[in-house]
């Protein structure tokens, strides 16, 4: 069962888990919160976190921020569950629409971050296997390509040209709708 | 380390080489292959394109035929003919003076409302698409159709042969690998003695080679050939009954069904709303119904939209089993009635989260509709107005040569 219920409380307390990142500082999490990372709940369902999780790539800086976001999703993701049906909408969810705006502000807020953090971000929310963290944050970066020339993107990420001009003359013949 | 993102780690999830550090004017990073693929899937087709001309890996990332087929489910891609101009049939000759452009079809990104791409070697006179696989039959106002095979941009003239405002049907045949084209003339001085019109077909290989127009079985019913009242899905095209001739007592919902392998028609075949309804008092009017039904290719399923304008409460239906006539309801969606009133709006396509994005041919706005939260978003299509026009989904990705 999952322990989003008010009357679970107390079983959701005492499940909590400790996340070691990789300058040894300890998160205690509660469950609801750590299994938004698929990465965690696995591990929870082998039964292999006693004693802590141990977060080898993830710092402490950057691990308080995905925390920060689980925090927040968790109670989202408890009402999202049962509702994977995606092809009806028999089983109506009753959203609070408050509460999906208060989320999305807080989205907004948590991309306020320097570049080095965004990918910071990327790759523990990768690591962690946290689909919404991972699509907020990839977004971000998509968005700061568009519309960007190859030689600013090439300038913006210290990316080496290594294509021959013929190659070049190629990639733009073979799609040549996309240069018109 | 170099240039980070330029070259992917080839080892998935290597994290030891992730390392973060500062530089004066960027940031120097090592994205595993992975996460790289993540940040492009989020890109449209065309940006991806370009993209390709950063460095060799970005090419080889995108050009990756796993790769190109998990973008387009993402970015489910519709094509619609764009008119220029209020370019009707009625105003041809004024149009031709006032404005140059000629139509186009549009590949429109339905999730960012883009047009990826354009092609523009449409005839001047087109007034209805219709889709398969990878071929756009165009249909041509007193002249005939062309086919246009948008991987290649190879347009094909299939001879005259059509009459005023018939459009021509598109069918691909699963069991053989066939593209069929149907041309329907319909005689309406003699509907009913001629059994619903004429009609043709041809087998297209693409060949460029003399293209021979069969004659095939009369339907025996008069169909309704305009958009919205067609559907091809696995091999067979359905359709709804033409408005104005169907005889009388005939269901509003009722369907005629063409099966494109053995060119066999089957008639009668009962709608999701007159299959609910029992006694004959309850019957629907066929004449005061008609309009409120629309057929759909929806995610290779058939689709029966139903919306009364009175209630502008949608309701569609997908056909479950043609032979015992069960339909099953997926999706009530309340619409405004402004959207229903002021023309045709209709599904395109389902999103793989369940959302509904539908499509009007008079405004350039794509509605997405969230059954979860039963909320609207609205996607601007850079782009004119779509007169008249069919907007249908397309499978394929746009990431091919």
């Amino acid at each position: 069962m999952a322990s989003a219920g008010s009357g679970d409380e107390k079983a959701a307390a005492a499940a909590m888990i400790t996340l070691i990142s990789s300058d040894n500082e300890k998160f205690e999490v509660t469950e609801a919160t750590a299994t938004l990372s698929q990465t965690i709940r696995h591990m929870i369902e082998d039964g292999c976190t006693d004693g802590g999780v141990p977060l080898p790539n993830v710092t402490s800086k950057i691990l308080a921020r995905v925390i920060e976001y689980c925090k927040k999703h968790a109670t989202a993701a408890a009402g999202e569950e049962g509702s994977s049906s995606s092809f009806s909408d028999a089983a109506f969810l009753e959203v609070d629409r408050a509460f999906l705006e208060e989320l999305e502000e807080f989205d907004d807020a948590f991309l306020e971050v320097d570049r080095a953090t965004l990918f910071d971000l990327i790759l523990a929310a990768n690591y962690l296997d946290i689909k919404g963290l991972l699509n907020l944050t990839c977004q971000k970066v998509a968005d700061s390509v568009k519309g960007k020339t190859p030689e600013q993107i090439r300038e913006m990420y210290n990316i080496v040209n290594d294509l021959t001009p013929e190659e070049e003359a190629e990639i733009r013949r073979e799609t040549q709708w996309a240069f018109e | 380390m170099g240039s980070a993102l330029g070259r992917p780690n080839q080892k998935r999830n290597n994290f030891d080489d992730a390392v973060a550090s500062d530089g004066d004017d960027g940031v120097l990073h090592v994205f595993p292959t992975d996460v790289l693929r993540e940040i492009f899937l989020r890109l449209p087709a065309k940006e991806l394109c370009r993209l390709r001309l950063v460095c060799r890996s970005w090419r080889s990332l995108t050009s990756d035929p796993i790769f190109a087929e998990s973008h387009s489910r993402r970015h489910p891609i519709a094509i619609g003919l764009y008119r220029p101009w209020r370019h009707t049939i009625e105003d041809e000759s004024i149009s031709s003076y006032l404005f140059h452009k000629w139509p186009e079809i549009h590949f429109i990104d339905l999730t960012s409302g883009d047009i990826v791409k354009r092609i523009t070697a449409v005839p001047r006179r087109s007034f209805h698409l219709s889709v398969q696989l990878d071929y756009v039959c165009v249909s041509v106002f007193k002249a005939s159709c062309v086919v246009v095979d948008t991987a290649t941009g190879e347009v094909a003239n299939l001879g005259s042969r059509a009459v005023p405002k018939s459009p021509f049907i598109l069918g691909f045949v699963p069991s053989t690998g066939e593209l069929k084209v149907l041309l329907f003339r319909m005689d309406f001085d003699n509907i009913f003695f001629n059994g619903g019109g004429y009609v043709y077909a041809m087998t297209f290989d693409g060949d460029g080679g003399d293209y021979v127009w069969r004659e095939l079985p009369r339907p025996g019913v008069p169909l309704e050939l305009t958009f919205g009242n067609t559907a091809v899905v696995g091999g067979v095209a359905y359709f709804l009954l033409n408005l104005h001739y169907a005889k009388r007592g005939s269901e509003p919902d009722s369907i005629a069904s063409f099966d494109l392998a053995t060119e066999e028609w089957r008639l009668g075949i009962r709608g999701p709303v007159s299959s609910l309804l029992g006694g004959t008092e309850e019957k629907l009017s066929y004449y005061g119904h008609r309009r409120d039904f629309q057929l759909a290719e929806l995610n290779g399923s058939l689709a029966m939209v139903h919306c009364t304008s009175q209630h502008c409460l949608m309701e569609i239906w997908f056909l479950v089993d043609i032979d015992k006539g069960v339909w099953s309801r997926r999706y009530s969606i309340q619409c405004a009635p402004e959207w229903v009133h002021r023309g045709r709006f209709y599904p395109v396509v389902v999103l793989d989260d369940g959302r509904v994005v539908m499509s009007m041919h008079t405004e350039p706005v794509i509605r997405i509709y969230d059954p979860r939260t039963r909320t609207w978003d609205n996607v601007m299509v850079s782009g004119e107005k779509y007169a008249d026009v069919s907007v249908c989904s397309h499978v394929g990705s746009l990431l091919w040569p």
